[in-house]
């Protein structure tokens, strides 16, 4: 069944994709460039007897995510990369008694209070790697247009759930704008386990008092790290995501997430229409990381380049993946065209780099 | 032609990002493929204001791109870098009640449009924005004039706005009048003279 398309914006499909997914409790904290997604849910939640609350800050918003998640019920809160940052603490604590909860983040760029909400994909490491202390693992999903937020925004609320993990669904300045025609649909995943372990009060529990503390590692050290191993790497084996354009006998395979994706992919299509093989592999899981799809489609392309707006995050990973046995490429944020609000990377610069390389 | 792309330059409170919107939900009836990305500095007004949009019967590989087939200027602190992402061949449309340049590219087609000055005949320097989309619209026939007047009707109806609905139609029509009896960059410098 098709479902009505409608034109909207990367930051209304993430409070769209939020509502079909069952999501009725939103907590946030304003910080641009996210604000349209508070607005709808603010708008959006209380007509259909959910709750939308903002408090005094995003440390405060992550620990109601945290309490939220804790009595099973689907929650979500959206911010940006200083807000990110505030929210580490929590994130951990989420980690570490295996809440499951859906954190959108769309980034903005660098470090600090940054440019006052541009664009920038400059919180791969943070996001990738936990941004709070404990080894902890979080999924993350990039998205590259508003169609594949409002339905990642939906998989990652099952993703979270299936694991008990928190799922980042990691967006930027320019796919939080760009509207497009979005397809309103339902997606149907498995069925989820009972929640058993989620708190619901005395009254439902037959008078047994249950509580969840992330102060202590239970089952002992090794016990409990072996658990959150095996779940780590069902998820890798289970859960890692990308796609590949155009890569049949490339010659040069070209690596980048999220709406660098969107610019590598046009550079893409104006290199084969200029007779170069050129490919792209874009990851759609940033963790985990889709290491041996990269090595092999790199080592069969003979070179590597990674394109992103930072100033060299992404590209780590993937010359972990190719382990030094093919050049990796790295075409940063110095490629910006600067005139504009902050300077934008265009496909006609990717393509620049594409010759030359080629 | 199976796809159109604009880029629209201006300054916040000018209406740039309005002609994008617009012409997105205008285009979504005639084209599978639509997408707008409005790029605009932290700052409400006086800051820069740019959206780009395609309307497309193929899927759209990336929503930003350097040159384009018709750029929009409606602010003279733009003519300098906007006018080299125009495409050869392709269109550059001017506000030239405000912006005083003349355009020495001989690869493009320039229309000077004296948008500001129209729209102040018309009652409200404000929908100078629409005098520039209805030239747009005649000069490429991108989508028919009616789909946007539809785009308006479905912002402006039942709200606050409702009144200004038959002004912002008129600046439209004013705009693609513009076209019609065009009459090059002579002639609109005696047009924009008081």
């Amino acid at each position: 069944m098709t479902g009505e398309k409608i034109l909207c914006e990367g930051n209304e499909a993430v409070g769209r994709g939020a509502i079909y997914a069952g999501c009725k409790y939103f907590f946030g904290y304003p910080i641009t460039p996210q604000n349209e997604i508070a607005e709808f849910m603010a708008r959006e939640l209380p007509q259909i007897g959910g709750v939308y609350v903002q408090p005094e800050g995003e440390g405060a918003v992550a620990y109601m995510l945290f309490g939220g998640a804790l009595t099973g019920q689907r929650v979500m809160t959206a911010t940006s990369s200083p807000g990110f940052s505030l929210m580490q603490e929590a994130i951990s604590h989420l980690a570490a008694v295996e809440a499951p909860a859906v954190i959108v983040e769309v980034m903005r760029l660098g470090p600090g209070a940054g440019t006052g909400g541009q664009q920038g994909q400059t919180d791969y490491r943070q996001v990738t790697k936990g941004g709070g202390h404990g080894a902890y693992r979080c999924l993350v999903i990039a998205p590259y247009s508003a169609q594949e937020i409002f339905d990642f925004v939906q998989l990652a609320f099952y993703l979270a759930d299936k694991y008990r993990i928190v799922v980042i669904v990691l967006t930027d300045f320019i796919l939080g704008r760009v509207a497009e025609l979005i397809e309103l649909r339902r997606l149907d995943f498995e069925p989820l386990p009972q929640k058993d372990w989620a708190l619901k009060g005395k009254a439902q529990k037959e008078g047994r008092r249950s509580c969840h503390l992330s102060g202590l590692v239970w089952g002992g050290v090794t016990g409990y790290f072996s658990r959150q191993l095996d779940k780590y790497q069902e998820i890798v084996a289970s859960e890692t995501r990308y796609q590949t354009y155009k890569t049949e006998g490339a010659q040069l395979l070209l690596v980048a997430y999220g709406s660098m994706a969107r610019v590598a992919r046009d550079a893409v299509d104006r290199a084969q229409a200029q007779g170069m093989k050129v490919g792209l592999l874009r990851p759609i899981t940033l963790w985990p990381f889709p290491k041996r799809a990269i090595r092999e489609a790199g080592l069969a392309a003979g070179k590597v380049l990674v394109v992103e707006d930072s100033p060299g995050e992404l590209v780590e990973d993937v010359e972990v993946a190719v382990g030094g046995q093919v050049p990796v490429h790295l075409l940063n944020i110095l490629a910006r065209h600067i005139p504009g609000p902050s300077g934008l990377i265009y496909p006609e610069r990717v393509l620049q780099e594409v010759k030359a390389l080629i | 032609m199976s796809q159109f792309q604009v880029a629209v330059a201006g300054v916040g409170g000018q209406g740039a990002l309005l002609f994008g919107r617009l012409l997105a939900e205008a285009g979504r009836s005639r084209y599978e493929h639509v997408s707008y990305f409005p790029h605009y500095a932290t700052i409400m007004r006086g800051g820069q204001s740019e959206c780009t949009v395609i309307i497309s019967h193929q899927e759209i590989s990336s929503p930003i791109t350097f040159e384009l087939q018709a750029v929009i200027i409606m602010h003279p602190q733009f003519v300098e870098q906007y006018q080299n992402r125009v495409q050869p061949g392709g269109r550059l449309f001017l506000d030239s009640s405000v912006v005083p340049h003349k355009i020495t590219r001989e690869d493009i087609e320039v229309f000077y449009i004296p948008a500001t000055k129209s729209a102040i005949e018309l009652g409200d320097d404000r929908v100078a924005n629409l005098v520039l989309l209805g030239a747009y619209l005649e000069a490429t026939k991108a989508v028919p004039l009616e789909l946007v007047e539809k785009a308006l009707e479905g912002r402006l109806r039942g709200g606050r706005g409702e009144a200004l609905l038959p002004l912002n139609k008129e600046a439209l029509r004013q705009g693609a009048r513009l076209i019609t009896n065009y009459g090059g960059w002579k002639d609109d410098q005696r047009r924009n003279s008081y």
